[in-house]
């Protein structure tokens, strides 16, 4: 029994949220990418879910669809039980264009990985948990503050203890420049305005 | 289009947003004015216009960020406000954006995009762990904890960075931490037939492809809300016809 969908860039295009690359991305000529991103092209996918678990079926392995009606998700079936997959795989399928067999194959691969960090997971479970549930109340963030060179110097030997580096726009050029490129920069940063030194 | 497509370097990035950024507020004041007036015409056209503005900004979103950082930062239900009534953050935005490409650092504005919902910034000097950057007005005094509706805002930015540079991290108002899983394996993409298809439809007017099993293309120059609206030519219904006939959509693709 076939369970079909389908999709198109163009519906896509003039409705979407995201998350789905436009045409005008697409690793194809310039010519093409614009035809489809202004919609003077359509290109229109159809799919028949069902061949998911055909695919998998044929290597032994096990892919069940959610129930017809509702959202679409996937349960691979792995030595000790289910893994439930996202339907970011549909969207690689409709979207991005990807082969049934290699999405399969991928589907496969990152459940039985999920599988094994599950039990990993749980082995050290209570620490990551208790760490979880530490961090869930939001006490302001480590915040280093940078308002001189000293300070810089700071931040680069410590990048990692702080959530941020707060620094004002006019020291960011010293920062860039001591930093010999960005690597070395602590990864979220607070560009200010102002400068704390002028008051 | 040729904007996008001929950009080389950090600069280009750079330029090329700030032309998007002046379209889109144009594209918003017409629409104040579309709303004002009540003319439901030029809103329609206006509004399509700013969607596809931002479709644009998202193009260079997916030439400079690896799909899974574009996953995690869009992860944020934060609404989208329009850019000229914030105009001056956005002129701010926009200088410290000018520092780092002119330093060779391409930066992303999220204001321009769809995608990015987290920072105001993102740098992207790696594309898988991007660095993101939240531009103030005022000044940050030493000691003053960022907390509040602002701080929540900055606490998932700093979760959404270490996940990224660190594969496993916990994102505020999340019940569980997050955990990235690689995979060494390839999706295999169907870009070379789409580019043979566009090739063919200038000979017949329509070409179809089957690029998986129980998966097919379909490219044509009209402009139809779906696939079952199409009306199939006989040779294409007959390569379908497996599933076409068991489908529901049986009646409205053949002919």
């Amino acid at each position: 029994m076939s369970r079909l969908v389908h999709a198109n860039q163009l519906a896509y295009l003039e409705n979407s949220e995201g998350m789905i690359r436009p045409p005008a991305a697409w690793p194809i000529t310039k010519e093409l990418r614009w035809l489809l991103m202004e919609g003077h092209l359509a290109l229109f996918h159809l799919l028949d879910l069902e061949s998911i678990s055909l695919v998998a079926e044929r290597g032994g392995r096990r892919i069940h669809l959610s129930a017809p009606g509702s959202d679409i998700s996937f349960k691979v079936e792995v030595a000790d039980g289910v893994v439930e997959l996202s339907r970011k795989f549909l969207d690689d399928l409709l979207f991005e264009y990807a082969t049934v067999e290699s999405i399969v194959a991928l589907m496969l691969d990152v459940a039985d990985s999920s599988a094994r960090m599950r039990g990993e997971w749980a082995a050290e479970s209570p620490e990551l948990q208790d760490a979880a549930g530490a961090e869930r109340k939001w006490s302001g963030g480590r915040v280093l503050s940078v308002n001189s060179i000293d300070d810089i110097k700071t931040a680069l030997a410590t990048a990692g203890e702080y959530d941020f580096v707060a620094t004002p726009m006019d020291l960011w050029d010293l920062v860039l420049e001591r930093a010999g490129g960005l690597q070395a920069v602590p990864a979220a940063l607070l560009m200010w305005q102002g400068n704390d030194r002028e008051k | 289009m040729n904007r996008l497509c001929s950009i080389k370097g950090a600069r280009d990035v750079f330029d090329f947003q700030k032309f998007l950024a002046t379209q889109i507020a144009y594209a918003e004041s017409v629409i104040a004015r579309a709303k004002a007036d009540g003319n439901d015409a030029l809103l329609e056209k206006s509004q399509r216009h700013w969607h596809m503005l931002k479709e644009y900004g998202d193009s260079l979103v997916w030439q400079l960020l690896h799909s899974h950082a574009i996953r995690q930062l869009r992860k944020n239900q934060q609404s989208v406000a329009p850019l000229h009534p914030q105009s001056e953050h956005l002129a701010f935005c926009l200088e410290v954006a000018k520092s780092f490409s002119y330093s060779g650092i391409p930066v992303l504005i999220a204001d321009l995009t769809n995608e990015l919902r987290v920072g105001d910034l993102i740098v992207a000097a790696n594309p898988e762990a991007p660095t993101l950057v939240e531009c103030k007005a005022g000044t940050y005094r030493a000691g003053r904890p960022l907390k509040g509706r602002a701080g929540r805002q900055l606490s998932r930015m700093a979760g959404a960075v270490r996940y990224l540079a660190e594969g496993k991290a916990k994102v505020h108002d999340e019940p569980l931490s997050r955990l990235t899983i690689e995979s060494g394996l390839e999706l295999s993409h169907a870009w070379a037939v789409i580019e043979e298809m566009g090739a063919e439809l200038r000979d017949k007017g329509f070409s179809i492809r089957q690029i998986g099993e129980g998966q097919f293309l379909y490219m044509d120059s009209s402009r139809c809300g779906g696939w079952e609206r199409i009306i199939v030519p006989d040779d294409v219904a007959r390569n379908i016809g497996g599933y076409v006939a068991t489908s529901a959509c049986k009646s409205a693709c053949l002919p």
